[in-house]
């Protein structure tokens, strides 16, 4: 049975959505981290909080790109929340931040290329409807 | 030259487009050739081959580091 437009069109919302796997897996990294991570100071475990939750916020194209803008600031904080004892931890959490961010810049460009399709083909059936 | 609805549908009833699909086929060849044609399309294309480089050796270099990363996020990565 053919698709009403109603269904086509809840269908490409959900695909513009970033998924909730994904931020659930770039969460589960965080906490897979600060596992192993032992010994870590309350103010680097605030930080992981901070962090899941803007993972958590990138929803779609412009929230995600919100979410990238606040991680890269987080970023510059890295070195505030990690020092004395959890110095030596710096590398492996910088590492882990730049996955992350790169991660949702490569969700963000995919959502756009999905939008860029969606657009053109509404073009093209305009186009042939007159 | 613009098909009317009527033409649009008159063709898309026939049992020849209908079998063969052939106005599905015809509706993705044209929007392949428009896309093709669209320089915004190829550069976000490109910009996003580039993001998904940049994403993996990111992955790769936080494993190297000690970073567990998730079996989601290393599919996700196409790693």
């Amino acid at each position: 049975m053919a698709k009403s437009s109603a269904e086509i069109q809840k269908e490409y919302n959900e695909v513009l959505k970033v998924s909730q796997s994904l931020t659930g897996a770039l969460n589960d990294m965080v906490d897979d981290t600060a596992k192993s991570q032992k010994n870590l100071s309350d103010r680097a475990k605030e930080y992981n909080t901070n962090l899941k939750s803007i993972f958590s916020s990138a929803q779609e194209i412009e929230s995600t790109e919100e979410a990238i803008l606040k991680a890269e600031k987080l970023k510059g904080e890295l070195s505030k929340r990690y020092f004395g004892a959890n110095k030596k931890l710096l590398p492996q959490k910088e590492a882990e931040v730049d996955a992350g961010i790169d991660i949702l810049k490569n969700e963000k460009k995919r959502l756009q290329l999905v939008k860029q399709v969606d657009d053109s083909q509404q073009k093209l059936t305009e186009s042939i409807n007159g | 030259m613009k098909l009317t609805k009527e033409e649009l549908e008159y063709m898309k009833n026939k049992p020849v487009f209908q079998t063969e699909g052939i106005v599905r086929a015809i509706y993705t060849k044209l929007l392949q050739k428009k896309l093709k044609s669209n320089p915004d399309f190829k550069k976000a294309i490109d910009s996003f081959d580039s993001a998904q480089n940049k994403m993996k050796k990111s992955i790769i270099d936080a494993e190297k580091k000690g970073v567990k990363i998730p079996a989601e996020l290393k599919k996700y990565a196409g790693l």
